[in-house]
């Protein structure tokens, strides 16, 4: 299990701006690539299979069709999951070399196992990323996303609930190629000003880096000798979102296979 | 040989336009197509508008229905379901058959613009709380599909707001039921209507306002951004090629200028009546 502890890599931003995520690759046995990731209250578990052969409507003769599943914490499936779809496949279209594999299909499968709404769309992202890293799909780059809330001057990189006393709702997600440090894809909630927007974004621009340094101990600890047990969590039971806890938090008594 | 050109290398004629900062409708770059708006054209819905810009064409009607609000909802509020239907009369891309992906984005974009504007407070649409509530249907249709559709669905969902007349309903607490008189039409109390501008990206820098129906096919990332007042309340660059911040910058400054333009559109179109027609 990988714990990125943002604060102790990067000296220069504040303590409380980034929060712990965690992650952990190849989870699924069934499928070329999966990956959870963990950050703050919202957890995400993806699955890819790729490249795979593609229904003839979505054929595409010079490159690989990416398709993205996004599959909702409860209820029944609505537009807005289309929309979340929407920003997962078109960044991942531009990132992953699509032209390499034409006249197939790449099928990314997000479940959303917890959720608090704010973080949903870059956690998304992230562990799709993280999923297709598992599968050694080939990449341009590598996208990451962060979410930024305004709160009075300053501005919050990934907030807890609790921390986000005092916004007035708006929120920027914003996803940065890590190489060259432009923007991909952004989407605001809520209602921003011009200057908060523009104070987010830099401050996304920032956080990005610190979330390539994750990807890269995620890819480090798979190929790593020390076991692994994929279920096992993160080491303190607060640090769970409630339905990791549910799903087992001991020895499955079989190692996953990678 | 440009009608050639534009059959073989669609791509390269358009560069060539741009190069001369002037698109091949003739408009400047930061230009964007003649809008009209026309209200209550529907006399069987609540409240209409119809709003075109260029060829691109979009109906709005709502209808006001009654319903008893969800157990799990807030007893005091309505709601809003914003419906954008893009069948196959707009344009050749679009089959019969379920709502394609673009059609569903859309209709949750509206949405999420009507509720982060803050435009239509929903407790105004409460007739007796926990009892009997507003539902506003409000059904788009795109006609005519030539490029940069949101924009124009937002314009005409926001003047069908400004059209809507709500019968005036009481609730009978001792007979338990509801008394509506059709005849007896309010307007609702709306804050800030949001309202929204597109730009499309070439080569990463130059940007072009309101695209037509084939700059968007061939931009290289497109950029939605949506004010209510002075307050942002969306920005959407779904995927695409990347984006310097000044670029970005300069998207929120065009459009801001663009959201004014509509603004004013917008009420005058309001004070004066039925048909509006604003650069």
């Amino acid at each position: 299990m990988i714990s990125a502890d943002m604060k102790s890599e990067e000296g220069d931003l504040d303590e409380d701006t980034i929060n712990n995520f965690t992650c952990e690759l190849g989870v699924l046995s069934q499928c070329d690539g999966s990956a959870t990731l963990c950050n703050g209250l919202t957890a995400v578990l993806v699955a890819t299979f790729g490249p795979v052969e593609v229904r003839q409507q979505r054929e595409l003769v010079d490159r690989s069709s990416i398709e993205v599943t996004f599959r909702g914490p409860h209820g029944v499936e609505g537009v807005e999951d289309r929309r979340v779809e929407q920003l997962v496949r078109s960044t991942l279209e531009q990132c992953v070399f699509a032209a390499l594999h034409p006249r197939t299909a790449v099928s990314v499968v997000l479940n959303v196992l917890e959720t608090d709404d704010l973080l949903l769309l870059s956690t998304c992202v992230n562990a799709a990323v993280l999923a297709l890293l598992d599968s050694s799909l080939s990449m341009k780059y590598l996208p990451a996303a962060v979410t930024c809330v305004p709160v009075g001057d300053r501005v919050l990189v990934n907030p807890l609930p609790s921390e986000r006393q005092g916004s007035s709702g708006g929120s920027v997600t914003a996803v940065y190629d890590t190489g060259s440090e432009r923007l991909v894809a952004c989407r605001t909630a809520g209602q921003l000003s011009a200057e908060q927007l523009t104070s987010c974004l830099r401050e996304a621009r920032r956080a990005a880096a610190l979330v390539r340094q994750l990807y890269r101990r995620a890819v480090a600890a798979k190929f790593s000798k020390e076991p692994r047990d994929p279920w096992a969590g993160p080491s303190r039971a607060e640090d769970m979102p409630p339905s990791w806890r549910r799903l087992g938090g001991q020895q499955t008594g079989e190692q996953s296979t990678s | 040989m440009a009608a050639d050109m534009r059959a073989i290398q669609p791509e390269s004629l358009y560069k060539l336009h741009l190069e001369c900062e002037e698109r091949p409708d003739g408009r400047k770059l930061d230009a964007a197509r003649t809008t009209v708006v026309t209200r209550g054209g529907i006399t069987t819905a609540d409240g209409s508008a119809f709003c075109r810009s260029g060829h691109t064409s979009v109906l709005c009607g709502i209808k006001a229905e009654v319903c008893t609000p969800a157990t799990d909802a807030p007893p005091d509020r309505g709601w809003v379901v914003p419906n954008l239907e893009l069948p196959a009369l707009c344009h050749h891309r679009f089959r019969p058959g379920p709502p394609s992906e673009a059609a569903q984005t859309a209709s949750a974009q509206l949405l999420q613009l009507l509720d982060a504007s803050g435009a239509l407070d929903r407790t105004q649409l409460c007739i007796e709380a926990g009892q009997a509530v507003w539902v506003l249907y409000c059904d788009l249709i795109c006609l005519s599909h030539d490029g940069n559709v949101l924009d124009v669905a937002l314009l005409a969902l926001s003047a069908a707001l400004t059209d809507l007349r709500l019968p005036s309903a009481e609730w009978d607490a001792t007979e338990e039921r509801l008394r509506v008189k059709p005849a007896q039409r309010t307007p609702l109390k709306l804050g800030p209507l949001p309202l929204a501008a597109t730009l499309a990206v070439f080569d990463k820098e130059t940007l072009v306002l309101d695209p037509a129906g084939d700059e968007e096919m061939l931009c290289e990332a497109s950029v939605t951004v949506a004010w209510a007042g002075d307050s942002m309340v969306l920005l959407d660059k779904t995927g695409g090629c990347e984006l310097s911040l000044e670029a970005m910058d300069r998207c929120i400054a065009l459009s801001k200028k663009r959201s004014l333009e509509l603004k004013k559109l917008l009420d005058c179109c309001t004070q004066s009546g039925e048909v509006e027609k604003g650069e």
